[in-house]
Formats: C-alpha cells, sequence, structure tokens
C-alpha cells in the first residue's frame, strides 16, 4: 500500500506509521516476560524500536538478534538529574551491551537556571559518547516555557543531535501538537522530532506526524496500527 | 516507647524527606532545605546531581544528605548504580536510598537480585544503604521475599515504595515485623500524610518514615 501526503490532510497507512514507533515498556518492575513480549511485538509489526531501560537490553537483544528492529535505551531516565560523568558512564555501558539508540533526559534544572553553558557541554559530551548512535534529547516540555523549549532545541541542533523528543511520559507527562509545532518551526528540518508521553490512539500519532514529529513513543503501539 | 509521648524532636529524628523532581534549582533547594532545618529531620533525599549542593547546606546540622540511585525505577544496570554510589558519596552522601532491580525481582531471578544487592550494599556499607523495595505491587509472599533478599545479602534496612503509585499501608509494617521480627529495619515511603498516620505506622514497627508533608505532620505535634 502506498502512503499519500496531502498539504490538507495526512493519511498514512498502518504499516508506514508502525515504521516510525518506537514500542515502550518503562514501567517500574518491567519483567523479563514485558521485554520478551514487546520484541516480538515490534518484530511482528515491523515498530522502528523497543524503548527500555539499559537493565533489559541483553533480554531485548536475545529476542531481536536477527531482526531489524532497534534497541533504544532510556538514559537518565526520567529526572535526568544526573552529573555528566554519570550520564556518559551509562551511555557508554549501554553502547558496549547493545544499544542502536539513546534516548537520554537533559539536565533540566541547568536550563531553567540559565546555565546554558552547561547543557550545551552536556550535548557536546552526549554526541560524542554515542558514538554514532541514534541520539535523542528528553525536554520535557510540560514543565518548560516556550522560550527554555526554543533554546533547548537550537542548542541540540548546534551540538548535532538527531533527534529533540518532547517528554519522558513518566507520571502522565505528555505531548501536544502545539509542541511539535513549535518545535518544527524552530528546527524545521535540522533535527527530527520524536514525539511521546500520552499517545494512546492512531489520530493522536498521525496528527503529531502531521505537526512535523517522525518518530512516534508510546506503549500502546500495537493498539495504534492494528 | 510510648509513640504518643513523643516530643516533636523525638518524631522529626524519625522523619526524611526528599526534594526529587525534574528540576529543582539552587533557590529552591536552599528554601526547602531552610524550611526543613527548623526540625532535626533524620534525612534529606535527593537525585545525584544534587548531592553535593545538598551536603553544603546541611553541615553542621543533624539531618543528613540522603542521596537516591537509580530512582525511582531500578532499571539502571548495576554498574551505572555502582559508579552512582561512588560518585555521591564523593560528593557528601552520608546516607543511600538505591533501587532494586525490580524487573528482575517480577522475574523471579532472585540469585541476580541477591548477587546484585551484596555488591550495592557492599560498595556503601557504612553509609547505612536502604533499599528500596516496591510493596505496593507485591503479594505478601512477595513482600517478604524481597526483605529476605536484602537480609541474605548483607543489608538490613529496606523501604517500602519508591514514592510513585500506591501507598504503603500499615498492615505492610505489620506483616513484615511478625515475619522477620526486628532483623529488618523498615523505612515507609508514600501513605503518611498525617500525624496520625505517622503514629500509626511507628507503633506498628516502622523506624523511619519519609513523607513530602512532613513539614504539615511535625507543626501539628
Amino acid at each position: 500500500m502506498i502512503s499519500a501526503y496531502l498539504m490538507e490532510e495526512l493519511i498514512m497507512d498502518k504499516k508506514e506509521l508502525a515504521k516510525k514507533i518506537d514500542h515502550t515498556m518503562l514501567k517500574i518492575g518491567a519483567s523479563r516476560e514485558d521485554i520478551i513480549k514487546i520484541c516480538k511485538e515490534a518484530v511482528e509489526n515491523k515498530f522502528a524500536s523497543v524503548a527500555i531501560f539499559p537493565s533489559n537490553i541483553e533480554i531485548a537483544k536475545e529476542v531481536l538478534s536477527n531482526s531489524e528492529v532497534k534497541i533504544c535505551v532510556a538514559i537518565s531516565y526520567p529526572f535526568g538529574c544526573d552529573p555528566i560523568s554519570s550520564k556518559i558512564f551509562e551511555i557508554k555501558g549501554a553502547i558496549k551491551r547493545g544499544a542502536d539508540e539513546l534516548d537520554m533526559v537533559m539536565n533540566i534544572s541547568a536550563l531553567k537556571s540559565g546555565r546554558y553553558d552547561l547543557v550545551r557541554r552536556e550535548f557536546e559530551y552526549f554526541f560524542e559518547a554515542a558514538d554514532g548512535r541514534v541520539t535523542k534529547i528528553i525536554l520535557e516540555n510540560s514543565v518548560l516555557t516556550k522560550d527554555e523549549i526554543i533554546t533547548a532545541c537550537m542548542l541540540a541542533e548546534d551540538c548535532g543531535l538527531d533527534f529533540v523528543k518532547t517528554s519522558t511520559g513518566f507520571n502522565k507527562w505528555g505531548t501536544t501538537v502545539d509542541d511539535v509545532r513549535l518545535i518544527k518551526s524552530i528546527v524545521g528540518n535540522k533535527i527530527k522530532i520524536k514525539a511521546s508521553g500520552g499517545i494512546k490512539t492512531y489520530q493522536q500519532a498521525i496528527e503529531l506526524i502531521k505537526a512535523g514529529a517522525s518518530r512516534i513513543g508510546t506503549s500502546s503501539s500495537v493498539f495504534i496500527v492494528n | 516507647m510510648n509513640i504518643d509521648n513523643f516530643t516533636r524532636s523525638e518524631l522529626a529524628r524519625r522523619m526524611n524527606t526528599s526534594l526529587i523532581e525534574p528540576y529543582v534549582t539552587d533557590g529552591q533547594l536552599r528554601d526547602f532545605t531552610g524550611k526543613c532545618l527548623n526540625y532535626p529531620l533524620a534525612a534529606i533525599a535527593v537525585d545525584t546531581n544534587l548531592v553535593s549542593s545538598l551536603y553544603v547546606l546541611l553541615k553542621g546540622s543533624q539531618t543528613k544528605c540522603c542521596a537516591v540511585i537509580s530512582y525511582p525505577h531500578g532499571g539502571k544496570t548495576l554498574d551505572t548504580k555502582l559508579n552512582d554510589i561512588k560518585y555521591v558519596i564523593e560528593n557528601g552522601a552520608e546516607e543511600l536510598d538505591i533501587c532494586m532491580d525490580y524487573g528482575a525481582f517480577r522475574s523471579g531471578d532472585y540469585d541476580k537480585v541477591r548477587s546484585d544487592l551484596e555488591k550495592l550494599i557492599k560498595a556503601c556499607r557504612k553509609y547505612n544503604p536502604v533499599i528500596v523495595v516496591q510493596f505496593p505491587v507485591l503479594s505478601n509472599e512477595q513482600k517478604i521475599k524481597a526483605c529476605e533478599l536484602v537480609l541474605d545479602a548483607g543489608g538490613d534496612f529496606i523501604k517500602t515504595s519508591c514514592g510513585y503509585g500506591y501507598e504503603t499501608k500499615v498492615e505492610d509494617v505489620i506483616l513484615i515485623r511478625k515475619e522477620l521480627h526486628e532483623k529488618i529495619k523498615i523505612e515507609v515511603a508514600r501513605g503518611v500524610r498525617t500525624l496520625e498516620d505517622a503514629k500509626a505506622m511507628l507503633r506498628a514497627g516502622a523506624d523511619r518514615i519519609d513523607s513530602s508533608s512532613v513539614l504539615n505532620i511535625l507543626i501539628c505535634c
């Protein structure tokens, strides 16, 4: 089936949408069985990746060894309140174990305190430590002002990161179409957008993609594409 | 020990509070700590990045600087947790709340859980490590098992919850005291909002209470 993108209305078939989904299992106590289940679902539905804790990488690798589904790992999740040295340590360990993509929560306190030098330094270290893996920096839009979102996006773009991500999805912090539109208006095509947090339906996912997202993070992936 | 005769100070010494949010500015930390220092709280807990600042603010007081490790999911690898423990100790942590690998525990991988806990506890034994279990989502058998694993691993202090999700009940404390007597110390988290809640937990045998309502509770005392 061919997906048709029209200026007025985006029609995307569910198979195309699946390729843009990071199938997420980041709940407290995610067990071996939970991880195996989402990996199998990701293979069956051809999702882009599974998004998991670093402690679950080995389990995911076992199931995904012969598939194209990527392993996306949550770094310094959900508060981003670790020093740079800690985040880098975590990233390097995750890469060694098999991470393909890294979703890292930024130092939100530094951003809010106006310490853009620290934010920039952290992004630069993130880029370097990722060593070619896909980098997604999590902003947590629901706790930021518009100016803070703009600053963070510009710094992320400057530092060569691959994606800005709107939300951790933790504690019901979600994402809106307006968030994505705002980010798109700042970054254009220079950096990609992952929308995550509270995405439960096909319609929501499509609206976010229409607004400029090219990746969706959700735990409702199977429901959305079936 | 008659809980009803406790003075405000005696109660405060058995209480913790925490400031764990995605963003905490220096000013907020200072204000928060300033208010807490009106009472001899046992400890204030923060995430890794704030440990050195909190240590400075608490220096000279009776309140200890507590660092949380892999909070609240426990989903960091053992290596990362050990690295974080080293970091927070170097930066002034006097107590640590360490989240266990709940995923491995729920999968029944008890050998891994015990082995990880042994290493984590050994890395910070003299800093009074508290292992955060997740009582609200466990069966009674699992609650006891989690405590036994901590004891087997050389620990002696558990915290009932990371604070997200369901509340700890007085019955949980009664259960652990019944099965394990005084072998393990218990810190209760989530479920204590009022002075009566606090007293009920202490009467049931809790050793420490972590509450975000700690200042409101102590004012009533």
